[in-house]
């Protein structure tokens, strides 16, 4: 400390005094060139707004970057696979377990399981972004069918089924999860029927819709024997808007490789068509062959 | 101060900033114009760099923040970067001529100002002897009036660093003066010229 006194004494004796002249006129520019900084501070306001807008813009862009590394987390991620299932324009997604309505919120399990069942879906994430899961193509799931008027059929069944048949094979398509189909009747299918018959189907809102096992249809169509041919359970609810046909399909109730569709203008009575050997159902011999109302929303048909 | 915009309106700076750098200058200008002068040891040199030392202080008032430090090792980080950005226009040029130090303070006595400004004399030769380091921690010391702690916020060393170094230059100086048995006499003159 003693040390720092006496330097301290010896150091004060050689300190220089700065020249009182200069000194006021250093004064004098210091205070200038403060205000002349206060002056461009003032001036760049404006460029501060720029640059705000720019932070604003940076920012904006950012986030459009975050939603999309998001959505493409969301395919690579099934946790992430959270978004909204919108109406989608084709099919409507449901779940094997917990049908989905629009909304509804996708769970990463849920998901896997629809990724596990094999088949094709395209999902409509809320945020704008698409998200398709082993999606057969850019536009909507088309589904692989064989849709027949079938005369020989009608021919057997004679009147009771409204006059003519429509048979609906699907060749590929959803297996294990309750789907709606949405058959556009005009390809091809009703060129068979005679004016009056397309008149009748296209008219008809409800049609009958029975589920046959197709090895008994094509022996019912080659011998006639039609016995026990559909259950009472074995129905599907089906309707014609704007020349589409809907049907809402169940796993527990349709299987696409062994069953076909069979689609009739009117209830069947299998009573008097087949009869009841050994007292089995028949076609139609179930309560309502029309298995309640289904509801058409946004042109995809929702079940009740 | 009032100055004119270009657009013909007046703009001057508010009372309490004005009074704030008035009370800056007052306070530092001696301080780093002696801190700057045992650096370049040349007057006019020093008066130029002093003064766009606070020019650049006025310029950049308003992004000082207290809270990172300082204001005097703000101050003092702006004066050695004006020297450091100067180093070619006054190294090798370092001279302190008689004139010089006649005008550094001393006693009034003429015997006693005669001895006086030898010792100053050998004082500033002694003070070249020592190394970069040294000679800025001691005038930073001495000169600028900054505490240990300043002093190694602006050379970017530990404090305690600036502690060892500022003894052994002490130290240093000490041994010399009292060699040349100086030191005593020094001090016991310059309390004489006081009186």
């Amino acid at each position: 400390m003693s040390d720092y006194r006496e330097m301290d004494e010896v150091m004060n004796h050689i300190k220089p005094l700065p020249d009182s002249k200069a000194k006021e006129k250093a004064k004098a520019a210091f205070l200038l060139k403060a205000e002349e900084a206060m002056e461009n501070e003032k001036k760049c306001k404006p460029k501060f707004w720029k640059n705000k807008q720019l932070v604003y813009s940076f920012a904006s862009g950012m986030a459009a970057m975050l939603i999309l590394v998001v959505g493409m987390m969301s395919v690579l991620n099934p946790e992430f696979l959270a978004g909204t299932v919108r109406n989608t324009g084709y099919y409507e997604i449901n779940s094997p377990y917990t049908p989905l309505k629009n909304g509804d919120v996708i769970s990463a399990d849920t998901l896997q399981e629809m990724r596990a069942s094999g088949n094709k879906f395209k999902l409509y994430m809320e945020n704008g972004l698409a998200l398709y899961l082993d999606s057969v193509s850019d536009g909507a799931v088309t589904l692989q069918y064989n849709l027949t008027a079938h005369a020989a059929l009608a021919e057997l069944l004679q009147n009771a089924a409204g006059g003519s048949i429509i048979t609906l094979k699907v060749e590929s398509g959803f297996t294990g999860i309750p789907v709606k189909y949405e058959v556009d009747l005009m390809r091809g299918v009703i060129n068979g029927l005679t004016a009056a018959e397309q008149q009748k189907w296209l008219s008809n809102l409800y049609v009958y819709c029975y589920i046959v096992d197709q090895r008994q249809l094509e022996r019912y169509i080659e011998t006639g024997l039609g016995d026990a041919l559909v259950s009472d359970h074995k129905m599907l609810p089906a309707k014609i808007a704007g020349e589409v046909l809907y049907v809402n399909t169940n796993p527990g109730l349709f299987d696409t490789g062994k069953e076909v569709l069979v689609f009739t203008l009117q209830k069947i009575d299998t009573g008097s068509i087949f009869g009841s050997k050994k007292g089995g159902a028949g076609i139609g011999s179930g309560p309502e062959g029309h298995v309640g109302d289904i509801e058409i929303e946004g042109g995809n048909i929702i079940a009740p | 101060m009032m100055m004119r915009h270009k657009e013909g309106k007046r703009i001057s700076l508010n009372t309490y900033d004005r009074n704030r750098l008035g009370q800056i200058f007052d306070d530092y200008y001696d301080r780093v114009y002696t801190f700057l002068y045992f650096r370049v040891k040349n007057t006019a040199l020093t008066e130029d760099l002093t003064s766009e030392t606070f020019l650049k202080v006025a310029e950049k008032y308003k992004t000082y923040n207290p809270e990172k430090g300082a204001l005097s090792t703000w101050i003092f980080t702006i004066a050695m970067n004006q020297l450091r950005s100067n180093y070619r226009s006054f190294k090798g040029k370092e001279t302190i001529n008689l004139e010089d130090i006649e005008n550094l303070s001393g006693g009034a006595d003429t015997e006693v100002c005669l001895e006086a400004n030898e010792t100053k004399a050998a004082i500033l030769r002694l003070l070249n002897e020592l190394d970069e380091r040294q000679h800025s921690i001691i005038t930073l010391k001495y000169y600028g009036g900054l505490s240990n702690k300043e002093i190694s916020d602006i050379i970017n060393i530990s404090e305690t660093n600036v502690s060892t170094i500022l003894n052994r230059a002490i130290k240093k100086l000490r041994n010399i003066l009292e060699k040349r048995d100086e030191f005593s006499d020094f001090a016991y003159k310059s309390q004489e010229g006081k009186r």
